[in-house]
């Protein structure tokens, strides 16, 4: 149902539409930093590396909007909700940015050394996982899906599971080559960076579930058992 | 796996502790001659906590106010059905003594009502319909009043000039400082700064705000942002019945059914 004053529902679509194409932009940043490594694409590197400020720019953008909303509208409710639940996704998103360009200023380093094949696999597992828990974090916010934001919520776990994989793996590359400790610790930063960005997702999905439901998460993740079960509102 | 929407309640009134009750009113009816304007309304009033009723023009919220201390007596035609009970006491039932009932309920309306006289006597005038203070001890009882109400500071050096030369927001004040002269229970407040300028406003609200640690305070308002800042508790009527009660920081965050949600979000209608 529309607001009686239209301009409020004008200003709050044109936040929702910004945090969009924010949205649509750091998942870009993420799989193409990804890539960077993978295949080693150095002129892909830099576009990512170039790309941030955009992510930087909207970020500030969105706060501006809010912030004026905020001042002159006093949202109460479900729009209160959607409103702050934009400037911390914003801000979820725009340090996604920062990691995938992180990303990138190794993949111009490790660009310039021996490949490691095998690491590299590992890492681009990884990132798919992560890139692909952004993405659904962020279909779900454009279509308003609670399930796919808990999905999302629950499986940060083989996230973390495959960065230990990585960091066991990276050491035993050291140990075996001190030659290769310099791009394994680069790689080993990769993945860690890749892992926080999984947080971020993560945490996107508990803002998008407080957004449309107005209860919070409970602060430890289900066991696989209780999915089921769900807080419901009380009458 | 379905969840439970929000807005997916079409009354919800949640639960308080009993034992905090002060009034709780039950299963409430009220007729304007055969205009049924209140139905069914059961909402517990806490004590010592401030329970803003809102809702659009005409939804009984200050039909409910006049029913707690029974002012829709004065008027022939209305009545009520239901109980309100005060400590456990029904108010509504017959031999109920009005006099005393409105001493322990107080009232102040939406547009000051200072009497044409001094603002001492304004204070003192309810204040010896029901006891008989020394002059000592009613000038104590106007200047503690005075002082609860936020307004001693101003008419200090001024008692005996009128009570009708005073600004809008004092005058406002002044009522308050009346209304609670007789050390009442309760305090009902209608509208109390709909007339007001904000400065006036900020202050009745801080004074309400003060008020709370002795008096179970109920507010009409139809400034939303007051009911948020003022009101631990906050009723949404419709229509003549509570569409939803619960803790104000809770309705304001998440209203639980479609029709305060959209009210206070100013979708209506």
């Amino acid at each position: 149902m529309e607001h009686t004053v239209r301009a409020y529902d004008d200003e709050l679509d044109s936040i929702s539409a910004e945090l969009s194409r924010m949205g649509g932009l750091a998942e870009v940043e993420v799989s193409d930093a990804i890539r960077g490594i993978t295949r080693r694409d150095v002129p892909l590197a830099q576009a990512v590396i170039g790309r941030d400020a955009r992510l930087d720019e909207i970020e500030a953008d969105i706060e501006k909007r809010a912030i004026r909303l905020i001042a002159l509208r006093q949202p109460v409710a479900d729009d209160l909700r959607r409103t702050v639940a934009a400037l911390k996704i914003s801000m979820n998103l725009e340090r996604c940015g920062d990691l995938a360009k992180n990303i990138a200023k190794r993949a111009l380093v490790i660009a310039e050394s021996e490949p490691i094949t095998p690491l590299t696999r590992s890492i681009e597992r990884m990132g798919e996982l992560v890139a692909g828990r952004l993405k659904d974090v962020l279909d779900a916010f454009a279509a308003r899906d609670i399930d796919r934001a808990k999905m999302v919520w629950q499986r940060d776990e083989e996230i973390d599971e495959h960065y230990d994989a990585i960091f066991r793996e990276l050491l035993t590359y050291m140990m075996g080559d001190p030659r290769m400790i310099a791009s394994c610790a680069h790689l080993l930063f990769v993945a860690k960076n890749l892992e926080r960005i999984g947080d971020h997702a993560t945490n996107i999905a508990e803002i998008i579930y407080y957004e449309i439901t107005g209860e919070h998460l409970p602060d430890s993740r289900p066991k696989l058992d209780s999915l089921e079960q769900r807080p419901t509102p009380a009458k | 796996m379905n969840e439970v929407a929000l807005d997916s309640f079409d009354v919800s009134v949640a639960r308080v502790d009993k034992a905090q009750v002060k009034l709780d009113v039950q299963e409430l009816d009220f007729y304007y001659g055969k205009t049924h304007s209140l139905k069914g309304v059961s909402i517990p009033f806490s004590e010592k906590k401030v329970t803003a009723l809102i809702g659009p023009s005409g939804c009984g919220k200050s039909t409910l106010l006049r029913t707690l201390n029974r002012m829709y007596a004065l008027y022939p035609g209305q009545r009520a059905t239901g109980r309100i009970m005060l400590d456990g006491e029904d108010i509504l039932r017959p031999g109920v003594n009005l006099s005393m009932l409105r001493a322990r309920i107080g009232m102040v309306f939406q547009k000051p009502t200072p009497f044409p006289m001094s603002i001492f006597d304004n204070v003192a005038f309810g204040v010896k319909l029901y006891e008989n203070l020394s002059k000592a001890e009613m000038a104590d009882r106007v200047e503690e009043s005075l002082r609860r109400a936020a307004l001693w500071d101003e008419v200090k050096d001024q008692l005996n000039s009128s009570g009708l030369g005073l600004s809008g927001g004092q005058q406002q004040r002044l009522c308050v400082a009346r209304g609670i002269a007789v050390k009442p229970e309760i305090l009902l407040l209608d509208e109390p700064t709909s007339a007001l300028d904000p400065i006036s406003s900020a202050k009745l609200e801080e004074t309400v705000t003060q008020l709370k640690a002795d008096y179970t305070i109920v507010i009409v308002t139809h400034n939303l942002g007051q009911a948020a800042r003022v009101s631990d508790f906050t009723g949404f009527m419709y229509l003549g019945e509570l569409v939803e009660f619960g803790e104000t920081a809770s309705m304001f965050t998440r209203p639980v059914t479609k029709r305060a949600s959209d009210y206070i979000t100013g979708r209506f209608g």
